[in-house]
């Protein structure tokens, strides 16, 4: 055997030398040509009550992407990959890979794509509970090799050498790993399942060809259609699923968590009736992005008109733009009909909560009501902003320094909610003070700004009279609490340098175009300068929690910020329209 | 008390000389490391053994300022946490100190005062004003007892905690002036009613505001007055500087001292304390010479000290941790600490932690086993660095009977009852396909065991 | 500070050697058994003591249905006298209190009206403070009432704790003593070993002692091998009777409701807490008070029933005795949010089977009030009192630093 010339890596290890004669003795003689059925796709070999499948049609490219982007030599170069790679951890999986080289006798990349060049498909069964696994080959002698090696590598574990059980049908033999799992080979096809009755009817779909395979389910082709060209794509029958009461929770449709309920009360919604969902995942140079997609009806959305707006109409205005920005969320909430809504959508308890929340908000709000008049008064439209804030010189540098955060609305009948506001921010301050003078917090000062189009609140904590130098400059001065107005945009903004930005922007003017129900962008560079801000703090809760000196400490939190500059951002996207609902999330990477 | 014999002060502070009968081996250095610090590896034990006692401990209190290295890192670390306010964060650092210190006798030293002048985070919420507290407290741990005490009672933790932020000339606030004499110096039945009330008013006009002490001079009540039998129109730094001196102080402090580092329920006769008091008396009421003559007596190394101590949580856990160079997560040993009864500015009220008997009840019992247990299964506590299976065979063990001596004789002060050492070695008798998981097993049992309580 | 430790090592050193004797884990520890050899005495008695956080407004708790001025003070706040479960022609309990007026027609609740103290404080936390340290702003206050009372009983070092605070806030200052440490626990959990291993370690922990360990009376060692032993029964009596703890009574599944199944696990185990001290959190009411507050009554209610229930079930219910207080009733006027202000004067509830049960004291009175609110006709101390007298068989003198005359509270009294 030539095993170990063929492994990059020099590998002396006892248990392989053993692993090899194993795949020598486990390789079973060979081998039929193709067959008529080799034509029949995955989908024709398995049966119609499959309830979940995933396919990975050509892993070869995934593969030399991965292999050929211009990222992998920044992160081989990095200290902390280079440290791991030499270390004892990986040991098991260097090992691993040089048993699989050895028994695939090339490259684990090559083998890899030539064993797979017809794709891996893999399908889980309700009525046997089965799964099945299906590797199509062109190369029948790889998939022989790799027969040999599965094998061999189950016996390895086991301690258990020899000729593995077998038993014949139809022609073709299958070999049992262990109790449950059985494979063969279907010439040209690799095929592993834990239940008999699922590997005997895929070969006999295999020979006679069937009407009722789930090639034939109109969902399942639909759903497979959709996802066209994409590196895997799963698809999930989701109504038997259901019907067969896994997870019965998430179909009640009632949670107890009243922000869960605002972000995915409508994902929830849908899944209670969707009959399948789709997931596909591209990967391509830039990144990778994975979309689910279910089939969507606006009557399934009884209840939840705050979330998918009057017949699915809900349109997220356009994110704002801020320079340093962390996270942008843009979405469509009517929070005033969720909050009286809330007795259908949410749980007794959940319900309790909100009953008492209201007494103290309304105390706030002067005696009006926070469902009805205060959430009331805004549209739907809601923008989010973080923005990795900046300390001029001048000012107190907070010890933590926390990204400033704005929510951006539109008011319904801005003459009105302009007062009402206007009062209740100076009551909110007033409070804060009184309440932070009793626990020793410094001041917020009020101060009021007029510019042509806007009028600016603001509160700013007043600096502290003697400098310390040993009391931190607490955590308040990240903020500077402002309330703008601008026509019929208001602003909540934690620092006034940023309300300032936002009313400086143009307002979301009326688009045409349906916009995604919500978007939301994470900038991985902000993020990484922002964190990069409280590095000192980031090392000495590195150095409480794991124990380490300064010098480590400070070289795990690099890593981080080593990984943070691989990525570029993140986008998650949920559009509503009649027909379909779909969630996309993608992640691009730095393009250097 | 049932102390078999009557002890011979004479006998009791000489200096301890080893001899046939008792040399000078790892298991006494293991002794004064348990007592003088939290404990050390067999290393730092062999390096001891190969010195004479009096050598140790006179290093020992040599390094009794952190190198400053050292002493860098640690206080920034409780700087930088301090950013957040929450005192918890500083307990934590305290942990992370405890563990790491080159200066053991300093450190526990000011554990010691921490619960002399307990001030609790609790009520004082102040993080940054705990800080600076804990590191006066450093500053003086083994200095002079009247700068301690004349620096205490002017430390604004201390003064928010005894609810005595103000004290106004028609109000004398008699808080400080009776806890200075009950608690910090002379204890019960030594002074009188009206020495508090005397003594209060010479703290007339001390005050904190804005988190500061300051003294205002129109609230100061210039009066005579009259204490422990002085008479004078006394100052507060004049009032402290009376208590301070007062014959009774360093056999109260001295006693105190006593059971702290030397045994629980020793009982400590006026004639046997007399001799440690005299030399506080001669050393300007400095506390290393104490403590240098404490550590190194016969009465330290004899049987009426060894193992006769509870350990507190934090003896117990440190203790371990740095008995096998071990390192974990500083905050989950400070929440750990808190729940057994030793938060670390968490003392339970003014008259700070009682020790002994008081550590233990059943829930103290079932807590201490339990915080060991998340101690060992806590990932991020590592050996040398290492697994635990590691660091043993780095030190030639390969079983679970060598473990159970290597435990024994790094931690332990008494060995395991032979019954349940016959048990423990059944138990664990194969390490089984995972050897850390056993491994990490065994130290959790025999840190669970009665034994292991005692230092 | 211990009051007698020759004899609770003694007591120590007998338990251990007794368990030898007869053979541990097959038996009850000895305090088990005396516990049990003499039920009903003082030292048996358990105070279970509820804080009603925020100052619960009384007047709709009680509510003097049939007085004109009720209505006229809560045009939007008052029950309809259709609503209120009467307890008689004048009072009758908010409908919420199903529950509590359940307990009170089985005999098993004592209303005590109008409870408060001189020259009421309306912060929170200094009325709080009045309550648990009884002593007024300016005195020191170095403990609590019940961390005093607590230094009274006469309990050993390595038992079972004296009294146990059940919650994920602060420790009440009531507790605080400065003899005595009480933990603060969450859950169950506190009272079992944790780990994969934790039935062997067990099994370790409870070997019993070889001969060949020298047992002198004063030794750490053989106190702590007691204590350990101790400790694991009491374990594996929490353990095994929270493991079958079937119980026909629902316990309602708010905090409170949870956390006085534990206690009534607790109980049901054997141990020897005499005191614990939940709180319920949110009575401070100040606008749009109906729901919240009837929300809040109910969980009290129910939770405090269902333990009852519970505990009369299992046979305990003349041994516990569960005392509700909050730090101040609220304005007789409501506000103009639909709330209430912080007021003064109001009702004290105890229950459990040992009690008179019943109104007591005469109810507060809407024409003569102070400041616009109730005045007090019975000392909150008077209460603490007799439930240390009469309940928990201590001298309430020293504890409550003055003489305060007792209530017939309790059914023996």
């Amino acid at each position: 055997m030539t095993v170990q010339a063929l492994s990059p890596f020099r590998c002396s290890n006892r248990s392989l030398a053993v692993f090899a004669l194993s795949v020598f003795l486990a390789s079973p003689t060979l081998a039929e040509d193709a067959k008529q059925g080799d034509r029949r796709t995955a989908a024709e070999l398995l049966p119609a009550s499959v309830v979940a499948y995933v396919e990975v049609p050509r892993l070869g490219d995934v593969i030399e992407l991965v292999a050929d982007h211009p990222l992998r030599q920044s992160i081989q170069d990095m200290p902390a990959v280079r440290a791991i790679g030499s270390s004892d951890q990986v040991r098991p999986l260097r090992d691993g890979i040089a048993a699989f080289e050895g028994g695939m006798g090339r490259p684990w990349d090559e083998a890899l794509t030539v064993l797979t060049d017809g794709g891996i498909h893999l399908a889980f069964d309700a009525p046997t509970q089965g799964a099945a696994l299906l590797i199509q080959s062109s190369s029948r002698e790889q998939l022989e090799r790799f027969r040999g090696v599965v094998l061999a590598l189950s016996q390895l574990g086991q301690g258990n050498f020899g000729i593995a059980r077998q038993a014949d049908y139809r022609g073709f033999t299958a070999y049992a790993l262990n109790d449950n799992i059985k494979l063969a080979l279907v010439d040209h096809w690799f095929l592993m399942t834990n239940k008999p009755e699922l590997g005997k009817s895929i070969i006999d779909r295999y020979l006679d060809g069937d009407k009722h395979s789930l090639a034939a389910s109109d969902s399942f082709t639909a759903a497979m259609a959709g996802a066209g060209d994409a590196s895997m794509k799963a698809y999930v029958d989701v109504e038997t699923i259901r019907d067969a009461g896994v997870a019965p929770k998430l179909y009640a449709g009632k949670t107890e968590n009243v922000a869960a309920e605002a972000l995915f009360g409508g994902i929830v919604a849908n899944l209670a009736h969707t009959p399948s969902a789709v997931a596909t995942l591209d990967i391509d140079p830039s990144g990778v992005r994975l979309t689910l997609a279910t089939p969507h009806q606006s009557e399934w959305e009884t209840g939840r008109e705050y979330f998918f707006g009057e017949d699915s109409a809900a349109s997220a205005p356009p994110l704002l733009q801020v320079p340093h920005q962390l996270l942008a969320i843009s979405t469509h909430r009517d929070l005033s009909q969720m909050w009286l809504r809330a007795p259908d959508l949410m749980t007794d308890k959940a319900n309790e909560d909100l009953a008492q929340a209201d007494t103290n908000l309304t105390t706030f709000f002067s005696n009006r009501d926070f469902g009805e008049d205060i959430l009331g008064s805004l549209r739907p439209g809601i923008q989010l902003v973080v923005q990795r804030q900046s300390f001029d010189a001048a000012s107190p540098q907070p010890a933590i320094k926390l990204p400033a955060f704005a929510m951006q609305f539109t008011m319904r009948t801005p003459e009105e909610t302009t007062r009402e506001f206007r009062r209740v921010f100076q009551n909110l301050v007033g409070f804060i003070n009184v309440v932070g003078a009793m626990q020793g917090q410094p001041q917020l000062d009020q101060d009021f700004e007029q510019t042509d189009s806007a009028t600016l609140l603001t509160a700013t904590y007043v600096p502290p009279r003697e400098e310390d130098p040993l009391a931190a400059v607490p955590i308040n001065y990240n903020f500077s609490p402002t309330l703008a107005f601008a026509g019929e945009r208001m602003i909540v903004s934690s620092s006034t340098q940023l309300a300032r930005t936002l009313i400086g922007l143009s307002a979301p003017s009326e688009s045409k175009v349906k916009q995604p129900n919500t978007v939301a962008v994470l900038n991985a560079d902000a993020l990484a300068d922002t964190l990069r801000d409280n590095k000192q703090q980031l090392v000495a809760q590195n150095m409480l929690e794991k124990g380490h000196g300064p010098d480590q400490a400070n070289a795990e939190i690099d890593v981080l910020f080593d990984i943070l500059a691989l990525f570029k951002d993140v986008t998650v996207e949920l559009d509503v329209d009649d027909g379909q609902l779909k969630l996309t999330t993608e992640v691009q990477l730095q393009s250097k | 008390m049932a102390v078999d014999t009557k002890i011979d002060p004479g006998w009791a502070w000489q200096p301890f000389t080893p001899s046939d009968t008792q040399p000078w081996d790892r298991s006494l250095a293991a002794h004064l490391y348990r007592r003088a610090g939290f404990g050390a590896d067999l290393q730092l034990l062999d390096e001891a053994v190969a010195k004479s006692p009096h050598d140790v401990v006179d290093e020992l209190i040599a390094i009794n300022l952190e190198t400053s290295d050292f002493r860098a890192v640690a206080d920034s670390l409780a700087q930088t946490l301090l950013a957040g306010g929450d005192p918890m964060k500083l307990s934590a650092a305290w942990v992370y100190r405890l563990l790491f210190t080159p200066a053991q006798l300093l450190e526990k030293t000011t554990l010691f005062w921490h619960g002399h002048f307990a001030t609790g985070a609790d009520k004082v919420k102040d993080a940054a004003m705990m800080w600076r507290q804990n590191q006066l407290l450093r500053r003086h741990a083994l200095g002079d007892f009247q700068a301690l005490t004349q620096a205490i009672a002017k430390d604004p933790a201390m003064l928010i905690y005894l609810d005595s932020t103000s004290n106004r000339k028609s109000h004398p606030n008699e808080n400080f002036a009776r806890e200075l004499m009950e608690l910090f110096c002379l204890g019960e039945g030594h002074y009188s009613e009206t020495d508090v009330v005397e003594l209060a008013r010479c703290f007339t006009g001390w005050e904190i505001r804005r988190d500061r002490f300051r003294k205002n001079r129109y609230q100061h009540d210039a009066g005579e007055k009259s204490i422990l039998g002085q008479r004078g129109a006394f100052d507060g730094e004049q009032a402290v500087a009376i208590v301070v001196g007062r014959d009774d102080m360093p056999r109260f402090i001295c006693r105190k001292l006593a059971r702290y580092f030397l045994a629980d329920e020793l009982e400590l006769t006026d004639d046997l304390i007399e001799i440690p008091a005299t030399t506080m008396r001669e050393n300007n009421l400095q506390i290393a010479p104490v403590l240098k003559q404490m550590l190194s007596s016969n009465l330290f190394y004899s049987s009426h000290a060894r193992a006769r101590k509870i350990k507190s949580p934090v003896e117990l856990v440190v203790g371990m941790l740095r008995g096998l160079n071990g390192t974990t997560n500083s905050q989950l040993v400070a929440r750990g600490l808190r729940d057994i009864g030793q938060g670390l500015f968490y003392p339970p009220n003014v008259k700070g932690w009682d020790g002994g008997r008081a550590w233990i009840n059943s829930s103290t019992v079932l807590g201490r086993a339990n915080l060991f247990e998340a101690i060992l299964s806590n990932e991020d506590t590592k050996f040398e660095g290492q697994s635990l299976t590691q660091s043993l065979a780095d030190h030639g063990i390969h079983d679970v009977d060598h473990a159970i001596d290597h435990f024994e004789r790094c931690l332990m002060a008494v060995p395991i009852n032979p019954a349940t050492r016959r048990q423990l070695t059944s138990q664990f008798d194969s390490l089984g396909k995972d050897h850390e998981k056993t491994y990490r097993r065994l130290l959790h049992a025999v840190c669970s065991l009665p034994e292991f309580q005692l230092a | 500070m211990f009051h007698q430790p020759t004899n609770r090592r003694r007591f120590l050193h007998a338990s251990g050697g007794g368990a030898l004797a007869i053979g541990i884990g097959s038996s009850l520890p000895n305090c088990f058994l005396q516990a049990a050899e003499s039920a009903s005495s003082d030292e048996d008695r358990i105070l279970v003591v509820v804080q009603l956080t925020g100052g619960n407004d009384g007047l709709n708790t009680v509510i003097p249905y049939a007085d004109d001025a009720y209505r006229a003070a809560r045009t939007t706040l008052a029950v309809p006298r259709s609503e209120v479960l009467a307890i008689d022609d004048h009072v009758g309990f908010h409908p919420s209190l199903r529950g509590m007026k359940d307990l009170l027609e089985d005999g098993q609740v004592a209303v005590v009206q109008g409870v408060g103290y001189e020259n009421p404080n309306r912060s929170h936390f200094e009325s709080m403070d009045i309550w648990h340290s009884c002593v007024r702003k300016g005195q020191p206050r170095t403990d609590g009432w019940i961390g005093r009372a607590l230094e009274q009983f006469t309990g050993a070092d390595g038992g079972d704790v004296p009294a146990l605070h059940l919650g994920q806030q602060q420790q009440p200052f009531a507790l605080a003593s400065e003899t005595i440490r009480v933990p603060t626990v969450k859950q169950l959990e506190a009272f079992q070993l944790r780990g994969s291993d934790s039935a062997a370690l067990r099994r370790l922990l409870n070997t019993p002692l070889t001969p060949a360990i020298e047992q002198s009376d004063d030794d750490l060692l053989g106190f702590l091998q007691s204590s350990t032993q101790g400790a694991i029964s009491a374990s594996q009596r929490v353990t095994a009777a929270a493991q079958d703890y079937q119980s026909d009574i629902d316990y309602p599944q708010s905090q409170l409701g949870e956390q006085l199944r534990l206690v009534a696990q607790l109980i049901s185990a054997g141990m020897r807490t005499r005191v614990y001290y939940l709180q319920l959190d949110g009575f401070d009411t100040h606008a749009q008070q109906g729901d919240t507050h009837a929300i809040l009554l109910r969980q009290w209610s129910d939770a405090v029933s269902a333990f009852l229930g519970d505990m009369k079930a299992r046979d305990h219910s003349d041994r516990v005795c569960v005392m509700t207080f909050s730090e101040f009733g609220r304005r007789v006027a409501e506000n103009a949010s639909a709330g209430t202000d912080h007021g003064a004067a109001g009702p004290m509830f105890l229950c459990g089977g040992g009690l008179n049960a019943g109104l007591i004291g005469d109810p507060p009175r809407l024409d003569d009030l102070e400041q616009g609110d109730l005045k007090h006709s019975v000392d909150f101390r008077s209460v603490y009192a007799s439930v240390l007298k009469d309940w928990l068989g201590t001298d309430p003198d020293q504890v409550l630093r003055g003489h305060y005359e007792t209530l017939p509270l309790f059914a023996k009294s």
